[in-house]
């Protein structure tokens, strides 16, 4: 038997290991909905990987899925514009929590708008840098 | 993006996958550059012509969309 993704066959022998802990546990300590669904997820994603580990054809799709330019592209694109959607509304939100608090004078929810403003800048400094690290790289 | 890749699949008698399992894509990529919806990249399009036998010029009708991007930034 020839592996033709490892990275594939580690995932899957970990998903499997975890489904089957998951399902001793259930003997163990009993069923509930939860547990089946994520038992049953966990030895589905298991097997669907480790198939596509040992299948050469199924590795070749797969591998072709994740070197597509397009497909890439796309990925590149939707995490770009997540990211950005995210820092706005973190700024929204930190501008709002640090009125509201200011406003009422709670120490509470400007410490909420704090957080946010602290998770703002790092946003901030990491586009930055990765802007600065692109120019000089690109 | 305009682009010659659906007529000259179809003189080639050739289906979308069987493009896209020459050229290394999905079938997916090959639907978007016909539907004009993606621009391929350099080497894709040297794939694609290579398999239909033209250049990448012919086969991106670069002369027309060179024109049609200069009208675009006429009108800005």
């Amino acid at each position: 038997m020839k592996i033709y993704d490892k990275k594939k066959l580690v995932y899957g022998i970990m998903s499997l290991l975890l489904g089957l802990t998951l399902l001793t546990l259930g003997f163990l300590k009993g069923f509930d909905v939860k547990r089946i669904i994520l038992c049953v997820l966990m030895l589905v994603i298991g097997i669907g990987e480790l198939f596509i580990s040992i299948n050469k054809e199924a590795a070749k799709k797969e591998h072709l899925e994740e070197s597509d330019e397009r497909n890439r592209l796309i990925s590149l694109t939707s995490t770009s514009k997540a990211f950005h959607i995210a820092k706005n509304i973190n700024f929204v939100l930190m501008l709002f929590f640090l009125i509201v608090g200011a406003k009422q004078e709670v120490q509470l929810i400007m410490g909420v708008g704090m957080g946010f403003a602290f998770s703002f800048s790092v946003m901030m400094f990491t586009d930055i840098f990765s802007s600065i690290y692109y120019e000089k790289h690109m | 993006m305009i682009t010659k890749v659906k007529d000259l699949r179809n003189k080639a008698n050739m289906t979308q996958q069987q493009l896209a399992d020459l050229v290394y894509v999905s079938s997916r990529t090959i639907i978007s550059i016909e539907k004009e919806q993606y621009s391929p990249s350099l080497m894709l399009a040297y794939r694609m012509a290579k398999v239909f036998e033209t250049t990448v010029e012919d086969l991106c009708c670069l002369q027309v969309n060179k024109e049609l991007e200069d009208k675009q930034r006429e009108d800005l």
